[in-house]
C-alpha cells in the first residue's frame, strides 16, 4: 500500500498554504522540480509565481491557473500551466492546496487519469485514517 | 531546487505579478461597468484580440501601453523601486506586498498648496505608516482630494 504524507511548500508563500504530496518519502512537486530540464526551468519559476499569487487569494486568467474538476467531483481539482509545464492540485478543506502531480504538456493525457487516480487513493487514505 | 530567495530575484516572479495586477484592474473594470470583451476593446481603443492577449495575462509589452490601458481604467500604475534585500527582508517578515493597494485612512491636515510644496521640493518624508494584515506599505506620496480635506 502507497504511504502518503505532506509537507508544506516553503517557496510559497501566502494567506493559503500549499502541500507537496510525498509518496514514499519523495515529494511529487520537489522531485518534479529537481529534475525539470534546465530549459524549463524559467517555466518552472513562472509557476512557482502562480501558485504564490493563488496562495494570496489573487484571481488568475483562467489560461494560466483553472478549475479542472469534473462535475459531481466535490474535491476540487486545479490546473497551473505555463507554455510547455502542468502542475495538478486539489484542495482540501481546512488544509490547502495540495500538489499531486507535475508533469509536461505532452504527457497530458496520460497525466490528467495518473493525477485524478492518486486523488483517489489520497482521498481514501485520508478516510481510513480517520 | 528553486530557494525563495532565487524566486524574489527572478525576472518571472516580478513580471508575472505585474501581469496579473493589470489583469486583476482590467477584470474589475469591465465587471463594475458591466462591459464585454467587443465594449471594453471598443472603449481601450484596442482590437479585441489585443484586449484578450491582455486579459489572458500575456502582457509584455510597451510601457506606454500599460500607462495607457491604467489611466483608460481611471488607474495610475505607480511604481516603486525597492532594493532587493529590502524585498527578501520583508519576504521573511511575510509582508511583501502581492499588488500594492493605497489605502485611504489618516487625515493629513496639509493645505493642497502646503502638500504640492512638498511633492514638488522631493520631500521623501514618511506621512504615515501602517501595518495591518492587507496593508504593508510605507505611502508617502498617494494623496487624494476629499471635499476640502486631503488624505493619505
Amino acid at each position: 500500500m502507497i504511504k502518503f504524507a505532506l509537507e508544506k511548500i516553503e517557496l510559497v508563500k501566502g494567506k493559503q498554504i500549499f502541500y507537496d504530496l510525498i509518496i514514499d518519502g519523495a515529494g511529487q512537486f520537489s522531485s518534479f522540480s529537481k529534475e525539470v530540464e534546465t530549459a524549463y526551468k524559467s517555466e518552472l519559476l513562472t509557476i512557482i509565481a502562480r501558485m504564490d499569487l493563488v496562495s494570496n487569494l489573487q484571481r488568475l486568467p483562467k489560461e494560466k491557473f483553472r478549475n479542472i474538476t469534473p462535475k459531481k467531483e466535490s474535491v476540487k481539482e486545479y490546473e497551473f500551466k505555463t507554455k510547455h509545464l502542468r502542475v495538478y492540485a486539489i484542495h482540501l478543506e481546512n488544509t490547502g492546496k495540495v500538489i499531486l502531480l507535475a508533469g509536461y504538456k505532452n504527457s497530458q493525457k496520460r497525466d490528467i487519469p495518473s493525477f485524478r487516480n492518486l486523488k483517489s487513493q489520497f482521498l481514501k487514505s485520508l478516510e481510513d485514517d480517520k | 531546487m528553486i530557494s525563495r530567495e532565487e524566486l524574489i530575484k527572478s525576472k518571472e516572479y516580478w513580471l508575472e505579478k505585474t501581469q496579473n495586477a493589470l489583469f486583476v484592474e482590467l477584470e474589475e473594470y469591465m465587471e463594475k461597468n458591466n462591459l464585454n470583451r467587443t465594449k471594453f476593446a471598443q472603449k481601450l481603443g484596442v482590437s479585441k484580440s489585443y484586449l484578450t492577449q491582455v486579459l489572458n495575462g500575456n502582457f509584455d509589452h510597451k510601457l506606454s501601453k500599460l500607462i495607457e490601458l491604467s489611466l483608460a481604467v481611471d488607474k495610475i500604475p505607480l511604481i516603486k523601486f525597492e532594493e532587493v534585500n529590502t524585498c527578501l527582508l520583508l519576504d521573511e517578515l511575510d509582508k511583501l506586498p502581492i499588488i500594492e493597494k493605497y489605502d485611504i485612512k489618516v487625515e493629513l491636515g496639509y493645505s493642497l498648496s502646503d502638500f504640492a510644496s512638498r511633492i514638488e521640493h522631493g520631500s521623501q518624508e514618511r506621512i504615515f505608516e501602517e501595518d495591518t494584515e492587507t496593508k504593508y506599505t510605507t505611502r508617502n506620496i498617494f494623496v487624494i482630494e476629499n471635499k476640502d480635506k486631503f488624505f493619505a
